[in-house]
């Protein structure tokens, strides 16, 4: 390349096909900055959707000031039971009390009984006796005699009607026993289970409202950062705008090359020197359109 | 087990070890006595089942919901758990 033509024919040549780079460059960058505007501003509708989710979730498991939450309905269905287990526990007791006076009043009653039996006993002696002297006496003691085994047989009456009321009793005291277990049994109920279950609730919702803050929180960041590249992404015509004006300069130095216009080159210049786009970084600036 | 204290107008029931069915017979025959104040002292215990809380309620009912007529004394541990957790402490004046 010794001759100017030549070298200016050259540049003019490496100009073009800059000029053509740069074209396909801004097709590029505009197409790349378009699909990640798109996908950004669909994984921010996504992020909002899913935190609406999470936060009826929430309020599902909360609850709200007007309506019970999971947790409510926990701790009450908890204390439900517990008011059962103590209303058992007092209906118990009571029973219990009351099968512990009825066998008071079995005890006196077979007590009774066994004096009913001692006087059944001591009447048949003093029956036998009559009945002795009724015959020692001859025919006047006949009368006497049939008396006193009217006697015997009374006694003897009396004796088994005891034994009868005795072992009833017995049978009936077996029973009362075994209501006071059964009644013993309902009655001890252990509350340590409905205690740790309780305090499990707690630490439960405890960790739910520390897990639900951190997620809320981590939700608000990448929220903030999806908003922060789509913001960025929107810089996209101002880049393509930087690249036109990145061309036209091109051109107008390839204008100068190949008309050679000298006494124009101070106005080319101004061109070249304006700035398209004022600001070093992406945030809020001006774009001036040619 | 069940100790009883009586200085006419305060009973104080001392319990020990296990508040439960086991003492339901002493416990019945403690409320027999008709004192102006009871006093349950539960400094010892440290368990108590759901009978235990059924005889607190005989108790409340002896002295007709009045809760300033009966002092729980001494709650901790176990027993204050569960009687917190069955709301005891509304009916109750637990010290």
């Amino acid at each position: 390349m010794d001759e100017p033509g030549t070298l200016i024919a050259w540049i003019d040549t490496a100009l073009a096909k800059i000029i053509t780079d740069l074209g396909r460059a801004r097709a590029l960058l505009k197409d790349a900055m378009s699909r990640l505007l798109e996908t950004f501003t669909r994984l921010r509708d996504q992020l909002i959707q899913e935190r609406v989710l999470y936060e009826a979730t929430l309020r599902e498991v909360n609850g709200t000031p007007g309506e019970a939450g999971l947790v409510g309905v926990l701790r009450d269905v908890l204390s439900r039971c517990v008011d059962d287990m103590v209303r058992i526990g007092a209906s118990s007791v009571k029973i219990m009390m009351e099968v512990e006076s009825l066998r008071g009043h079995t005890s006196k009653v077979a007590l009774r009984g066994q004096q009913i039996e001692k006087i059944a006993s001591t009447t048949r002696m003093l029956s036998l006796n009559a009945r002795i002297e009724a015959q020692r006496i001859g025919n006047a003691g006949a009368v006497f005699r049939v008396v006193a085994d009217e006697i015997k047989s009374l006694a003897n009456e009396s004796g088994e009607l005891s034994r009868a009321i005795r072992d009833a009793l017995a049978v009936q005291s077996a029973s009362l026993a075994q209501t006071g277990t059964a009644a013993s049994e309902l009655a001890a109920s252990d509350l340590d289970q409905a205690v740790a279950s309780n305090r499990q609730l707690d630490v439960t919702i405890a960790k739910l409202a520390e897990m639900s803050g951190r997620s809320l929180d981590i939700f608000a960041r990448i929220q903030a950062e999806t908003d922060s590249a789509i913001q960025a992404l929107q810089f996209e015509d101002m880049l393509t705008q930087l690249l036109q004006a990145i061309t036209d300069k091109l051109e107008i130095v390839r204008t100068a090359c190949k008309t050679g216009a000298a006494d124009k080159l101070a106005d080319l210049d101004k061109r070249i020197q304006r700035d398209a786009v004022t600001q070093h970084s992406l945030g809020v600036g001006t774009v001036e359109l040619f | 087990m069940i100790q009883v204290t009586d200085n006419h107008d305060i009973v104080t029931i001392h319990l020990t070890g296990r508040f439960d069915f086991r003492v339901i017979k002493d416990f019945q025959e403690v409320l027999g006595r008709e004192p102006r104040t009871w006093v349950v002292d539960l400094s010892a215990v440290d368990y108590v089942d759901s009978s235990a809380l059924g005889m607190l309620l005989l108790l409340r009912d002896r002295v007709r919901g009045d809760a300033q007529r009966v002092q729980l004394r001494g709650v901790h541990g176990q027993p204050r758990e569960v009687l917190v957790m069955a709301k005891f402490d509304r009916l109750f004046k637990l010290e």
